[in-house]
């Protein structure tokens, strides 16, 4: 009997592939390299993904909290929404230290692709210190942000 | 001092039609039939001329030596300084070998007994006429000339965010390397392993370029000048096909079961590949993937799935926060 681990279950779960070592050893391979070249992202790309994340996150149960929540659920919005903004400061900086020549970055925002991943995230980049650039506004104008300025936020 | 003065008064003009001419976007260049590579394993014999035409034309550096410990192979895989990579695949004592073989066959000579004299006197035998010796032995030795494919939905041009990576008038799949800001998104993307970024020298993506510079003046890229036996043939796409096709044909009705055609038709990557092999095994003997995916294919359920995570998660919240009334 094979020893099922949960983090195996889970893979097995989200790739829908079961590791079979027999079978696998069967197979014809070229001296078991790899045919894939392995990412090279580095430490960036991992504090970017949980940064990214934790902003993106906030960002939603803060909008919750300001749109559904009651009185006392203002103040989670308000710390939702500066962490957002904190947790996503480091990320641009991080993408693009990243990059073989960092220089060049600013060559990926002159093309618009569906088809690339990196590129549709780096257009996000402009709706987001968009989105967050106005409730700062708005906090400045109003003490207490109210629901109809975070409805213009979205 | 009056031409001086002119020159000054002309030159912000002059800077402003250069900066707006820049921006004026080139005419394509006129539609050239696509180029591509038939590479033809079953006649390769391993030289490596192809390798090293490839760095000489290139001015590619040499990889430090490294030895693998498996086969005359020690590059291993195709590289941002490799372009062209010969592979050595040691097949010993095949076993089912009746069954791969067509009954065509039996009327050829088998070289059992041959190789079986070899062993015991450790004298080599004369080789009869008519054997066809690499195609029927239980042992051999293949080699293939990998590069890379030119696939005609090639996913490191889909993934690549600046533009760097395009397609040229003769079809084939091409990096500028003064626009790539290595991202390294090609790299992953590839289903072949072929692009990679160069770490030692200018932190970009290369790969072949199907020596562009040379079908600029109507020359054929380097390896296949180079190759003495015609195992890399360059020519049109549509041409090599039928060649390929035709190839594949001769070879099993000789009795050559096992070749097969990679890339050939339109199945893979969803429209073919530009540069295909004609192979004596299984794709993956070669480290060839049987049936890649396209990268891109992920990006609209990816998308979508993380907004619907996204939506989960603001319910829970809405639910969380409703308790609180």
């Amino acid at each position: 009997m094979r020893a099922n681990t949960l983090a195996e279950q889970l893979a097995t779960l989200i790739t829908g592939y079961t590791p079979d070592l027999e079978r696998e050893q069967q197979e014809p391979t070229y001296y078991d390299y790899p045919v894939l070249k392995a990412p090279i992202w580095r430490w960036e790309i991992v504090w970017y993904f949980f940064l990214g994340g934790l902003a993106a996150g906030c960002y939603v149960i803060a909008s919750i909290a300001a749109l559904f929540g009651s009185q006392e659920d203002r103040v989670v919005a308000r710390t939702g929404y500066y962490l957002s903004l904190l947790a996503l400061l480091p990320c641009p900086p991080l993408l693009i230290k990243d990059l073989g020549r960092p220089e060049r970055f600013l060559n990926m925002l002159r093309v618009f692709k569906v088809k690339s991943p990196m590129s549709m995230r780096e257009h996000l980049w402009y709706l987001k210190p968009l989105a967050d650039t106005r409730f700062l506004v708005c906090r400045g104008l109003s003490p207490i942000p109210d629901t109809t300025c975070n409805l213009t936020m979205w | 001092m009056k031409v001086e003065q002119k020159r000054l008064r002309a030159l912000p003009t002059d800077k402003l039609v250069d900066t707006l001419a820049s921006l004026r976007k080139e005419p394509p260049l006129p539609e050239q039939p696509a180029l591509g590579f038939f590479t033809d394993t079953s006649i390769c014999i391993g030289c490596k001329a192809c390798e090293v035409a490839c760095k000489q034309w290139n001015q590619l550096p040499a990889t430090d030596p490294e030895w693998s410990g498996t086969s005359y192979d020690n590059t291993r895989q195709l590289g941002a300084t490799t372009w062209r990579h010969v592979q050595f695949i040691e097949q010993v004592r095949r076993k089912p070998l009746q069954e791969k073989l067509s009954p065509h066959r039996l009327d050829l000579p088998l070289l059992e007994d041959q190789i079986a004299e070899a062993r015991n006197n450790g004298v080599i035998p004369e080789t009869p006429p008519e054997a066809a010796l690499p195609f029927f032995n239980s042992d051999r030795w293949l080699m293939h000339s990998d590069v890379c494919k030119h696939c005609a939905n090639a996913p490191c041009h889909e993934a690549c965010p600046t533009g760097a990576i395009i397609r040229t008038e003769f079809d084939t799949v091409y990096v500028q390397q003064d626009i790539c800001n290595g991202c390294g998104y090609c790299a992953v993307a590839c289903p072949f392993g072929v692009i990679a970024r160069d770490e030692k020298g200018d932190h970009t993506a290369h790969k072949c370029t199907l020596c562009y510079d040379r079908l600029k003046d109507g020359m054929q890229p380097a390896c296949a000048k180079a190759c003495p036996t015609h195992s890399i043939v360059f020519g049109e796409v549509e041409q090599l096909k039928l060649q390929a096709q035709e190839r594949l044909g001769f070879l099993q009705q000789h009795g050559v079961n096992e070749a097969r055609l990679y890339g050939a038709d339109d199945t893979i990557l969803e429209g073919g590949l530009h540069s295909f092999f004609l192979l004596l095994d299984e794709p993956e003997v070669y480290n060839l993937p049987r049936n890649p995916a396209r990268p891109a294919n992920n990006v609209v359920p990816a998308s979508l799935w993380t907004i619907v995570a996204a939506l989960i998660m603001g319910l829970l919240g809405i639910f969380f926060l409703k308790k609180n009334d």
